[in-house]
């Protein structure tokens, strides 16, 4: 496996501000991957998505994109194979209709007319919102904002999505949808996911997580090896997993296994043990 | 409080009228508003109003709408009428007082500035009420395509105008909210001198301002985000098309335009 994203000692200073937003960040995205990058707020993570989009000029280091030094002259091939879903549903929404949003980033690819149509019509009915094709931002939720937002993306066939805190401004339900959506997605597309979050829950379904604390990578690894560091979660302003905190509720009480547990092995795990009480 | 506002509301009935090219609809309407200056006979404004009427009535939307569109510029209307009536001389004096006088032509002026005003009112009614705000937009860009060639941003313009358009509504809640949240914190917007409630505008306008800039921001990234490069080398989604009804439409203005002058030459 190849890395797609691969940024070397990358740092951004903002010009009004003490302290580097970026600093020194070296790490690999492998092709394929979800990778989810948590970090409290203000910890620089959507900085470092702007950075790797080419929308952020950053002082020192370089990113490379599927082996391609980011540079003024050939970032707009590069974000070609970028899709990037924003944290606000009203703020992204360009177009006048949801049809005309979808479409957007098509007529700026200068693609014809009627290819235009069918993918866009192809990108709403895959995030189920082909219904809603005639209806102005006005009359959607933040959740159907969100939807067309990834039909945007989707339409252009990206080879890297990603996501800025895209779920944050949602309801439970909302977000639930995008979510599962995304896994389709994915599926479907091959599509290396980068998602920016400080939702622990979220950042439990991926493959790679990357901890950044004020502008610095404190730690990666698997959300095993990441979810299991309860109290340095906690240090670093996050929340802990729910499988995790049932843990530490028992830990007194029951010998848990250390290893890192979702929800379902959580309760697999206390069916067996309340089995083997009895 | 914003339901009141006429501007983009549409409302859709599919009326022949509604579906004609936003284009034809928005020129014949300023050629209308510029023909009627032409008329000057009871006969002509007979002739005009009926016209209008038969309009206004193809569109199938209730005449409430019309009602609603020349309610808040009824005093205007009123006013200058009045002056018109008060300050035309010639024919015959009815009635003199100072420099006050009505006279014969003064109320046969006043007359025809009143059945101007009616006229135009009730003709951009049917442009507002009968096309989308998006639609208005596109006819705009479209007619304003051969400026292109003096240099002026048309791709630009068009496109500040359909974001601008997209975010009224947003905009609206927002100004609403945050009315709200300061009326929570004690901001009384609705009594007071005129100069308190002018200062009171300033907690709703100031926030207002600064989301305004940071909601531009968040766009323009993610328009950047989206490949867009400037309006040269795009391709359009929505295209506008002209039909035979549009040119019928035409047609029958250029007929109006010949009873119309008729009726000037023989009257």
């Amino acid at each position: 496996m190849t890395a797609i994203i691969s940024a070397k000692s990358v740092s951004y200073h903002y010009p009004d501000e003490k302290g580097d937003a970026l600093h020194d960040l070296s790490f690999d995205v492998k092709q394929g991957d979800w990778v989810a990058v948590v970090g409290h707020n203000g910890s620089g993570k959507s900085t470092l998505a702007k950075a790797i989009d080419g929308l952020l000029d950053f002082n020192d280091g370089e990113i490379f994109i599927d082996g391609r030094l980011i540079q003024e002259d050939n970032i707009w091939d590069i974000r070609r194979k970028i899709g990037f879903v924003f944290q606000n549903p009203d703020n992204q929404f360009v177009g006048a209709t949801v049809a005309d949003d979808v479409a957007f980033g098509l007529e700026n690819r200068h693609v014809p007319r009627t290819e235009m149509i069918t993918k866009v019509n192809e990108a709403l009915t895959m995030v189920g919102m082909s219904e809603f094709a005639d209806r102005e931002p006005a009359t959607l939720s933040g959740g159907q904002k969100q939807r067309v937002a990834l039909a945007g993306v989707v339409a252009m066939r990206p080879e890297i999505l990603i996501l800025d805190e895209a779920t944050s401004m949602l309801d439970p339900e909302g977000r639930e949808t995008i979510l599962t959506l995304l896994k389709q997605l994915r599926q479907q597309y091959h599509l290396t996911v980068l998602a920016i979050t400080h939702d622990i829950d979220e950042a439990a379904m991926a493959d790679h997580i990357l901890l950044i604390d004020d502008g610095r990578l404190v730690d990666q690894g698997t959300p095993a090896e990441i979810l299991t560091q309860g109290d340095r979660l906690l240090e670093l302003g996050l929340d802990v997993p729910f499988g995790e905190k049932v843990k530490r509720a028992l830990q007194d009480e029951l010998q848990v296994p250390k290893e890192y547990m979702n929800s379902n092995r959580m309760v697999d795990w206390l069916w067996q043990k309340l089995n083997l009480t009895k | 409080m914003f339901s009141k506002v006429l501007f983009g509301r549409y409302v859709p009935t599919n009326s022949f009228i509604h579906r004609l090219d936003p284009r034809a609809k928005l020129v014949l309407s300023f050629y209308f508003i510029v023909i009627i200056f032409f008329a000057n006979s009871w006969l002509a404004y007979a002739f005009l109003g009926l016209f209008t009427l038969v309009v206004i009535l193809s569109t199938k939307v209730k005449l409430g709408f019309f009602w609603d569109g020349i309610k808040p510029l009824i005093w205007i209307i009123l006013f200058t009428v009045i002056l018109q009536m008060l300050f035309s001389n010639g024919g015959h004096i009815y009635w003199h007082w100072g420099i006050f006088s009505i006279t014969q032509f003064g109320l046969i002026n006043g007359g025809y500035i009143f059945c101007r005003f009616l006229l135009i009112i009730c003709m951009s009614t049917v442009l507002t009420l009968t096309t989308p705000p998006l639609l208005i937009a596109d006819a705009v860009e479209s007619l304003m395509k051969p400026l292109i060639k003096i240099k002026v941003p048309v791709y630009e313009i068009a496109l500040m105008l359909s974001i601008a358009l997209r975010f009224v509504p947003t905009l609206l809640d927002e100004t609403q909210k945050i009315m709200n949240a300061q009326r929570a914190r004690g901001v009384d917007f609705s009594t007071g001198s005129i100069w308190k409630r002018i200062k009171s505008v300033i907690p709703i306008l100031i926030p207002l301002f600064i989301s305004a800039f940071n909601r531009a921001d968040e766009l323009a990234t993610a328009m950047e985000a989206r490949g867009y490069r400037g309006g040269e080398g795009r391709s359009k989604f929505r295209i506008l098309q002209w039909h035979g009804k549009d040119t019928a439409a035409c047609l029958v203005m250029v007929v109006v335009t010949i009873v119309l002058v008729g009726v000037r030459l023989y009257s």
